[in-house]
């Protein structure tokens, strides 16, 4: 179950404040992987419940009667669940980028919806990070490995922790990392344990 | 609606036509106006995130490039197209010297791996009595927030940092 605090903050002014300063498409999902609000719901996604639940909250904001003089105040928000969706649930991104994109008055959800329109069907690499921590202190070391039902599959990877923060705190793995919160990843699954 | 595979292209009826000096097509696309309501809450947000910037313009319709760029027309949404723009332009890179700058140059800001990220224009040079140093102040728009007047190491974090400043100016 994905908290209501969450949903609030992404479609909250703060969000599309510190996210709308960017200028392309690139770099908005760049931003937006990095975002610790959008980290935490990516993280929350854990069963077909928890896509439903973002599902139907797009849903609701693509029928939100919104002025088509202006672009649509929810935009950016959409824009994040329909990337978070193409990461978790492909078909489902694809559903609703199709209606997104019909909508002129979405920018960065239009954006997004044409590219998850342009490349539909990719498989979707998953990656397994085991990261040992010392008793106290940083993590000492990170391991990552990737798996895909299709060698030459875009890499887009899975990203999460299982406290809900960036794995990108470690001084090796940082730059991995910070690629793959760069190519907007997920992490299928996140394992802690204590360095010998 | 069918799927636009080079949003902004020449094709894109919601393009403007741009090209360089060298006819090199700038891809590019109209952003309407956000709700005014939306605006003001952005400008709050950033203003109270970075108290020394200064709003100077709500308005959607531009980014950073079209501003710099593009008259403040549209968006130009690739940041090679603005690579192009630098090259079939005459810009030249000045030295890292704020006294070799002048009102009108523009600031390139770059990512940790030298991505471009964000232009902005210098608006203004001032010399700071206190400690006897250049201050540059930058007028950039950020995204689809505004356009703001501030030193001009003062940008959103997802702005990059100011790495270079060229200039179109040359004395025959």
């Amino acid at each position: 179950m994905i908290p209501q605090t969450l949903f609030t903050e992404i479609e909250g002014p703060r969000l599309a404040a510190q996210l709308g300063v960017v200028s392309t498409l690139d770099r908005f999902t760049t931003a937006m992987m990095q975002h610790p609000a959008v980290a935490m719901i990516v993280n929350a996604v854990t069963s077909q419940d928890d896509v439903r639940q973002i599902v139907a909250r797009v849903e609701r904001l693509l029928q939100v009667h919104a002025d088509p003089r202006y672009c649509h105040p929810q935009d950016l928000a959409i824009a994040v669940y329909l990337r978070i969706l193409d990461v978790c649930a492909p078909d489902a991104a694809a559903e609703l980028a199709a209606r997104a994109r019909e909508i002129r008055n979405l920018w960065w959800a239009r954006l997004i919806a044409h590219r998850i329109g342009a490349s539909p069907n990719r498989s979707i690499p998953t990656v397994t990070v085991t990261r040992l921590m010392p008793v106290t202190g940083m993590p000492v070391r990170a391991i990552r490995t990737v798996s895909s039902t299709r060698p030459a599959a875009p890499r887009d990877i899975v990203l999460l922790s299982a406290d809900g923060m960036m794995a990108a705190d470690n001084a090796n793995a940082d730059e991995e990392l910070t690629e793959l919160i760069r190519v907007g990843a997920r992490i299928q699954n996140y394992t802690n344990a204590v360095a010998p | 609606m069918a799927v636009v595979i080079n949003p902004g292209g020449p094709t894109d009826r919601e393009s403007i036509k741009l090209a360089t000096r060298k006819r090199r097509f700038i891809r590019n696309l109209a952003h309407i106006e956000a709700l005014p309501e939306t605006m003001r809450a952005r400008i709050e947000v950033n203003t109270k995130a970075h108290p020394s910037i200064e709003p100077i313009s709500g308005s959607a319709v531009y980014n950073c490039y079209g501003m710099v760029f593009a008259a403040r027309r549209t968006w130009i949404l690739h940041p090679e197209d603005v690579s192009a723009i630098l090259e079939d332009d005459g810009y030249h890179p000045l030295p890292w010297d704020p006294a070799a700058w002048q009102v009108g140059d523009i600031v390139l800001y770059n990512d940790r791996d030298g991505g471009l990220t964000h232009v902005g224009m210098i608006a203004r040079k001032s010399i700071s009595i206190s400690d006897a140093q250049i201050k540059v102040d930058v007028l950039s728009t950020w995204g689809e927030t505004g356009e703001y007047l501030h030193p001009i190491d003062v940008v959103s974090p997802f702005l990059g940092k100011p790495s270079a400043v060229v200039s179109q100016r040359f004395l025959p």
